[in-house]
């Protein structure tokens, strides 16, 4: 079927998805937002692309397992940093679809600003902080019937290097 | 100009005694609030403390090769950290001593020279000033002009084991007898290696909280807070156990009771230097014959009895004082920005002459508990920021570190000997701190 559509359908098909996505996430739908993803999904979110898994720590590393314990976590448990629990709002722009990708998924490429904010008593130390995360996201979609799924995503933090702070939720 | 000023007396304008903010008699073991978060005692702080303190600025593995720096600080003082042409480990002022600009903008790198941006004076990696532009010029310096000799080298630099150390102060004692027992953290942590050295190879997590650094350096060696604090992540422990990469680091329990068994066992020390120290012996050696690393001990075994593999394969963990933690496989260093601001950096190694999958199975298992995103570090990261709101509540002066008090034995060396579920590595900073931080006879 996608061979069959233009190249901006396809965006646009890709586009609407990520959208769902990132309403998904801010609505705070987590289990919904888990099904978009593969069993054999890899969630990543690196300090250095660059380097290999083996060498180098990761801010997020997750196959599809770990990515269901951080779904239980999140859902399941209660810990510090998310009581209170933290707002998010994605602004995603930029979409752009890798022609150049090799292999059955699609490979497409976003900008995405994520607002974050943990409100609670606002007027405390550490809370009532609205923080913008700049991002630049790689998606892998597969086909899955009339939609799409997603195989791996990963997300460099413009200041992924740097100090950060909670970074608890789901970005 | 010397090399070496003795920066002595220059700075300690704050000759405030700031010791009777530790309460400590008998059975008493308080701190005042005004610790944690005045501006006075911070910059008093960063004179008494990290300015005459042995402070740990970085490894040896990041700098192998002569030309290799990295940047890193004493306290609030930028420094970089070089191996020079000869192979010397030098601790130098990141400031030209010309009209004080950083010479150095990156983490790390290898260099022949230090150039300074400003008006390009040029240093070699001792230090040493080699080139001063447009020097003899009409309007330049004259012949006589007293240059100086170079960059500001830290007056004194050690390594112990590869861990580098410098100390701003002069008349400082040697690192061996400021690190006293710590090394035991050191030599435990390092001898998990066949040859007994480690690497820096990853990049390190990084986290800024608005706190205080003394709460990281009190919370690293903290059994008690562990229960609380992490007891969802002994939730994933007891659904995930080791299935999601931790690596046989963490035992599940399935009850409080079996958990605090699992944590409080072995001894703790608050030495004399002010180091929080926790060694939990692996209790049942049988249990080094299984797992990811039983091949590993099996080699160890021929080289340690027992009891030692037992205490290398078992859980240690220190806060060596003032800014350098030993946890896990890491190393965690914390910087102080501020009365209620701390840099934390957490260093992942690896274990030279081990398998690849070892090490790699070790950084996932970091991951997991570690880093922004991790089960465990971000809940203590918010723990600090709300101590530093609960200590607006100025009404309540004291905070109470007495637990354990009376199971404390003091050593033949001045170190007390504590129980794993009190408070007695926390005191031993504070013991310290108390001892630094009187007022300076002016």
């Amino acid at each position: 079927m996608m061979a069959t559509m233009s190249l901006s359908d396809v965006t646009a098909a890709v586009s609407a998805f990520l959208f769902h996505e990132a309403k998904l996430l801010d609505d705070a739908r987590i289990r919904d937002w888990h099904a978009l993803y593969t069993d054999d999904c890899h969630y990543w979110v690196p300090i250095d692309e660059t380097r290999p898994a083996t060498e180098c720590a990761a801010i997020i590393n997750d196959n599809g397992l770990a990515l269901e314990e951080r779904i239980y976590h999140l859902l399941e448990t209660t810990f510090a940093a998310q009581t209170p629990k933290s707002r998010t709002l994605h602004f995603i722009t930029n979409v752009y679809i890798d022609g150049s990708a090799d292999g059955d998924g699609i490979v497409v490429h976003s900008n995405q600003l994520i607002f974050e904010l943990r409100t609670g008593d606002y007027r405390q130390v550490g809370l009532g902080e609205l923080r913008p995360i700049p991002t630049s996201v790689t998606h892998e979609l597969v086909r899955a019937g009339e939609s799409f799924k997603i195989r791996s995503k990963t997300i460099r933090i413009i200041d992924r290097d740097m100090p950060q702070s909670n970074l608890t939720f789901l970005l | 100009m010397k090399l070496v000023e003795t920066q002595r007396g220059r700075n300690d304008r704050h000759s405030k005694d700031f010791s009777w903010m530790v309460d400590a008699a008998g059975k008493r073991f308080r701190i005042h609030t005004d610790a944690y978060v005045e501006e006075d005692v911070y910059k008093a702080e960063l004179e008494r403390i990290f300015g005459r303190t042995w402070t740990y600025v970085g490894h040896e593995s990041e700098i192998p090769t002569p030309g290799e720096f990295i940047t890193s600080y004493i306290g609030d003082q930028p420094v970089i950290v070089v191996r020079d042409r000869e192979g010397t480990v030098r601790v130098l002022i990141n400031r030209c001593v010309h009209r004080g600009a950083a010479l150095c903008r990156e983490t790390r790198g290898k260099t022949r020279a230090f150039i300074c941006p400003y008006h390009g004076w040029s240093y070699d990696t001792s230090g040493k000033l080699v080139g001063i532009t447009d020097r003899g010029i009409a309007g330049g310096y004259d012949e006589d002009f007293d240059a100086p000799e170079g960059l500001y080298r830290v007056p004194q630099v050690d390594v112990y084991r590869g861990f580098i150390f410098a100390n701003l102060d002069p008349e400082a004692g040697p690192l061996l007898d400021h690190l006293g027992r710590a090394r035991d953290v050191i030599d435990l942590k390092l001898n998990m290696s066949p040859v007994g050295e480690i690497r820096l190879t990853s990049r390190p997590y990084s986290v800024r909280y608005k706190g205080n650094w003394k709460f990281q350096a009190e919370n690293i060696v903290d059994q008690y807070h562990f229960l609380f604090v992490h007891s969802p992540f002994s939730k994933l422990q007891t659904k995930f156990g080791d299935t999601t990469g931790d690596f046989g680091v963490h035992k599940p329990g399935k009850t409080h009771a079996e958990r605090r068994n699992t944590r409080y066992h072995g001894d703790t020390y608050g030495c004399e230097q002010g180091h929080g120290l926790s060694f939990q012996p692996e209790s049942d050696p049988d249990n080094l014959r299984h797992g990811h690393f039983a091949e590993h001990f099996a080699k160890l075994a021929e080289k340690y009895d027992e009891e030692t593999l037992c205490r290398i394969g078992g859980k240690c963990a220190g806060a060596i004082f003032p800014n350098l933690g030993l946890i896990h496989h890491q190393i965690r260093t914390w910087r102080p920005l501020g009365p209620e601001l701390t840099e934390v950096t957490v260093y992942p190694y690896e274990l030279v002459g081990i398998d690849d999958e070892l090490n790699a199975g070790m950084l996932r298992s970091q991951e997991r508990f570690y880093g922004p995103a991790g089960y465990g570090m971000p809940d203590d990261v918010d723990i600090f920021s709300q101590n530093t709101e609960g200590l607006r509540g100025r009404a309540v002066e004291w905070l109470i570190l007495e637990r354990g008090i009376g199971s404390d034995v003091e050593t033949e060396n001045g170190d007390f000997r504590g129980l794993p579920a009190s408070e007695a590595c926390q005191r031993g900073l504070w013991r310290k701190w108390a001892s630094a931080m009187k007022g300076v006879e002016q």
